[in-house]
């Protein structure tokens, strides 16, 4: 793998890292959000 | 008959003021659409796209009185990771005062056939003119098949131009801007709120655009355009507006070709260190925005002119940003008239609206975190007093609901508790105006103990609000096209130097 490569599957892992986190924190936030209606 | 009469009035301002509730959630829901989109560039990029492309690239660095910076600069410049001999800077020198035509002198000195220092005799018309200086000589020779538009203070990581350059392999690309970081050393609470904020206007916003299929703006600090693409759009940079970069994009995709935001090409420049001169730069911005929306005015919400400028989605992010104080103001106006006319419709608005506003700021605040988390480490203060410690609060009375208890609500006889209920209802305005003052503090130059803890507790996000109605005033009035340039003092690091 040369180096042009190496850097694009670097920066698409990031991408695909972003993409989780988002899910993970959209969960996250519902889960607040469903907790927080049941509460009240 | 008289008493109907009343109540349809009565009825019909309600509704009204709904209205104006519901407007003034525009700027929060449009942000909030926009970070959702953000994820979804990991599955839609353009990296498949990209090929292993090294154009030949002239850097072009529009400086007057940059002598403190641009030495650092073309030193970052001339370390990038490139094919040897593949690129040039031009450092176009706009009648400059004090010593850098001393440092071109040694610069050029120092890397000969790569740098070169153009004069201009008579400066002062402003950076679009500098550039366009610059610009008419490197199109006037075949060498250069890329230009990089930036500014003098910016340095750019080892990496960045390969990253950039990448997407040009592909023909229908234009340009490409990369992600400017905030990088003064040693930082302060504002170069701080700035990092931040950089984050949530380009890191994700951008990712976001080019998810849609285009670009507001490429940013001024580093913008990677194709010859044949700044040869389309009239070989030069428009003069008419304070805001040249955006207008370049729009021109840019206006002719047809796409523009992309690299987010992992990261340069990084030294920003404003006052409110002062943050106030400055930033209605300068604002001013420039209002102009392009003023230019562009036969494409706004008509997606048959143009199918990216004229959507509906690009048209109310774009004015949920340039008319933002009049959204909120609207917010404000809607739950205070609420208030007066239906106490229990207002206070259920209210817990509505701000609560939604809080999950909004839990959700962009975490994400960023998570987008950057470089940068969040430095500044995850900022980020979390972003909106001001008080706002914060009045989003915990609106999810804790401690009037619903009370028995303030609405009655013949004026009280304490309407006032404050008007105060938490109008918290919008009211945070707006207090972040003008805060502007006028620093102005008048109080001490940072006392404006540092304001601009925490008032928050960044109403200050960028009251300057955004700073530069509604100040287009309304017609003052003065000035280009008044940000002061670097040299103070910008990279991480490792």
């Amino acid at each position: 793998m040369n180096d042009y490569e190496r850097l694009l599957r670097q920066d698409s892992r990031n991408e695909s890292r972003i993409f989780w986190c988002e899910i993970g924190i959209v969960l996250f936030v519902g889960a607040l959000v469903v907790a927080y209606v049941m509460i009240t | 008959m008289e008493s109907d009469n009343e109540r349809a009035m009565a009825d019909a301002l309600t509704i009204f003021c709904l209205g104006l509730v519901l407007l003034g959630m525009v700027p929060t829901a449009a942000s909030f659409a926009q970070f959702v989109l953000v994820g979804a560039h990991g599955i839609w990029n353009h990296y498949a796209r990209c090929r292993d492309h090294t154009p030949r690239v002239a850097f072009v660095l529009p400086a007057w009185n940059e002598a403190d910076v641009l030495g650092a600069s073309i030193d970052s410049l001339m370390a990038i990771d490139y094919p040897a001999g593949a690129w040039r800077i031009y450092v176009v020198d706009d009648a400059s005062t004090d010593h850098t035509p001393e440092v071109m002198q040694e610069k050029v000195a120092q890397y000969p056939g790569s740098v070169f220092h153009l004069r201009r005799e008579k400066g002062g018309q402003g950076k679009a003119h500098t550039l366009n200086h610059g610009i008419a000589i490197i199109l006037e020779e075949s060498w250069a098949e890329a230009v990089m538009i930036m500014d003098a203070d910016v340095l750019f990581e080892p990496v960045t131009l390969r990253r950039m350059t990448r997407h040009l392999a592909d023909p229908r690309i234009g340009g490409v801007t990369a992600y400017v970081k905030e990088g003064s050393y040693p930082g302060s609470l504002l170069s701080r709120f700035i990092a931040f904020e950089y984050i949530t206007a380009q890191a994700a916003a951008r990712r976001a655009q080019n998810v849609m299929g285009g670009l507001a703006c490429m940013a001024g600090g580093a913008q990677l355009h194709t010859r044949e693409n700044l040869i389309a759009i009239g070989g030069a940079i428009d003069t008419s507006t304070l805001a040249e970069d955006t207008f370049t994009t729009f021109k840019t995709q206006l002719a047809g070709r796409r523009v992309l935001f690299e987010p992992n090409a990261i340069v990084w420049a030294e920003e404003p260190d006052s409110i002062t001169a943050l106030w400055k730069q930033r209605v300068r911005w604002g001013r420039g925005n209002l102009q392009i929306s003023s230019a562009f005015l036969d494409l706004w919400f008509r997606p048959w002119k143009n199918n990216l400028l004229g959507d509906l989605a690009f048209g109310v992010l774009w004015f949920s940003v340039a008319a933002m104080p009049l959204f909120m103001l609207a917010g404000s106006i809607g739950l205070v008239g609420l208030y007066l006319l239906w106490t229990p419709l207002a206070l259920k608005a209210f817990a509505w609206t701000w609560g939604a506003t809080f999950v909004s700021y839990l959700f962009q605040t975490l994400f960023s975190f998570a987008i950057d988390p470089a940068e969040a480490k430095r500044s995850w203060f900022e980020g979390l007093a972003f909106p001001g410690l008080l706002s914060i609060g009045v989003m915990m009375l609106a999810l804790l609901k401690p009037f619903d208890s009370l028995t303030w609500a609405h009655t013949d006889y004026w009280s304490w508790a309407d006032l404050l209920a008007l105060i938490v209802l109008g918290w919008t305005a009211i945070s707006t105006a207090a972040a003008w003052v805060i502007y006028r503090l620093d102005k008048a130059g109080v001490s940072k103990w006392l404006r540092d803890p304001l601009l925490v507790l008032f928050g960044y996000g109403p200050l960028l609000c009251a300057i955004a109605c700073g530069a509604i005033v100040a287009e309304l009035r017609r003052s003065d096209l000035k280009w008044d340039k940000t002061v670097k003092s040299g103070k910008v690091r990279m991480p490792g130097q």
